[in-house]
């Protein structure tokens, strides 16, 4: 099979890995997703028709991977990464930074709470950075189901994190909760 | 995010799609003047773009991940085919498989399944593509696709059985595929293979499970088969739990019955399908 597909899928490993990353909430798991994607795919070049996008090929076999590790219960439960719920000692000099750390962690969980189906949605599209039309032909579904999921996710996300006007870090989080 | 005395009436208020598409840089030209204009009348609305925007960026940075990530080398190899296939990793003991399915993981006596007595099973419908035509007595087949007993040589099963590796699928129409997941030898020493009927779409779903063994006579025979249910949805906070015990269960009872040995590796596996497995 052709080695410029498995060229562009090298290429591609960096955003298939922050794919599986996001839905699973796991580096660990993230990893095995994709390395099990990878085999997949890799049996089945023959079928992918070219022309056609390889990443969204991709980020579907990841899916399907991810579902059936799911669905057979091998996954573990999904681990925050460690060095996010360690305790870190205050020191007025990294607190920005340890705020910071809070905010990702706050938002890794919201995604991770997610119905799968919006995660997707919000994984393509506001970290993979898809337009909704290429989110929508990648997940089979229509552009207008996208969108409504995509507002759902996003909503949540918006008021978990609850940042007015100040630039997200340098705020205490959840303390200015609107009414 | 309601609750600001703001002068709009909700009916003025573009919907959160509408809102998101602007955030997001969505929108037309035109749509996204107007959104614009309702931005500078409401201050909620202000508020929740804002907000939309910066959970935005904090969800990609939550999730970047540096260049050198541990495995990046190696799977790059992998797919370039510049390392060892993964079916022959660790030191070809193991044909290359899905991890659900490898076949190694199952021989190994994990629980006490036992489901010998439901194990000559099944089958669901497969689009009228019939795999596995046999003379066997009409009432020893089950369903109308696969059948339990022997398979007549030419069929696509035998076929598959006869001449495929494990991991080479092959295409039997109708968005169907047939793949060997594995192969062993039975306690009676007969080479066994465990293969399913997958969906050739990306999916790649399994449809059905099956073991058949090579019996004396020189034929396949299909000692059982399971279909398998379609995947579900996944509801975080739920464990998932395969009803009635799962396919993988039902499988793995195949097997026990079978009183199935290790996985073949695949230069083990490879040596049968050059001589015929004989």
């Amino acid at each position: 099979m052709g080695d410029d597909v498995r060229q562009e899928l090298v290429a591609l490993l960096p955003r298939l890995r922050r794919f599986a990353y996001a839905l699973t909430g796991s580096r660990e798991e993230a990893e095995e997703v994709l390395q099990s994607a990878c085999e997949k795919a890799l049996s089945r070049l023959h079928q992918f028709e070219r022309g056609t996008r390889l990443d969204s090929w991709m980020f579907q076999i990841i899916r399907t991977v991810r579902i059936d590790r799911v669905r057979y219960a091998v996954r573990r439960p999904a681990a925050n990464d460690a060095d996010i719920g360690e305790t870190v000692a205050f020191d007025a000099r990294i607190h920005e930074q340890i705020e910071a750390r809070h905010e990702l962690e706050i938002v890794r969980r919201e995604i991770a709470l997610l119905p799968e189906e919006q995660r997707a949605v919000l994984v393509l599209v506001t970290i993979d950075g898809m337009s909704y039309q290429q989110a929508a032909d990648t997940l089979g579904v229509p552009v207008g189901t996208v969108m409504s999921r995509l507002a759902r996710a996003r909503r949540k996300l918006a008021e978990a994190i609850d940042t007015p006007r100040a630039p997200a870090r340098l705020r205490p989080v959840a303390t200015e909760r609107a009414p | 995010m309601s609750g600001s005395k703001l002068p709009d009436t909700p009916s003025d208020r573009p919907g959160d799609e509408t809102l998101l598409a602007y955030a997001d840089g969505q929108l037309p030209p035109d749509e996204a003047a107007a959104v614009a204009r309702y931005l500078d009348t409401s201050a909620e609305a202000r508020r929740f773009v804002d907000q939309l925007r910066t959970s935005a960026e904090l969800a990609r940075e939550a999730f970047e991940i540096a260049p050198g990530a541990p495995g990046e080398d190696k799977l790059a190899a992998l797919i370039l085919g510049t390392a060892p296939r993964a079916a022959a990793a660790a030191a070809d003991n193991v044909v290359a498989l899905q991890p659900r399915r490898r076949l190694v993981d199952r021989v190994v006596p994990r629980q006490a399944w036992r489901m010998a007595a439901a194990i000559l099973i099944l089958v669901g419908s497969l689009g009228g593509y019939e795999l596995g035509r046999r003379a066997g007595a009409p009432g020893e087949t089950v369903g109308t696709e696969i059948v339990v007993g022997r398979l007549g040589a030419g069929t696509p099963v035998a076929t598959l059985l006869e001449t495929r590796a494990s991991g080479d699928p092959l295409p039997i129409g109708g968005k169907r595929e047939l793949m060997v997941v594995g192969s062993f030898r039975d306690r009676a020493g007969r080479a066994c293979r465990e293969f399913e009927v997958v969906s050739s779409d990306p999916s790649g779903a399994p449809v059905v499970g099956a073991v058949a063994c090579r019996h004396g006579d020189g034929h396949w025979h299909v000692e059982g088969a399971v279909a398998v249910a379609a995947a579900p949805q996944i509801v975080p906070g739920e464990a998932y739990a395969p009803a009635g015990g799962g396919d993988g269960a039902a499988i793995q009872g195949i097997l026990d019955a079978l009183g199935a040995k290790s996985a073949l590796s695949r230069s083990e596996e490879d040596a049968l399908l050059s001589k015929g497995w004989k």
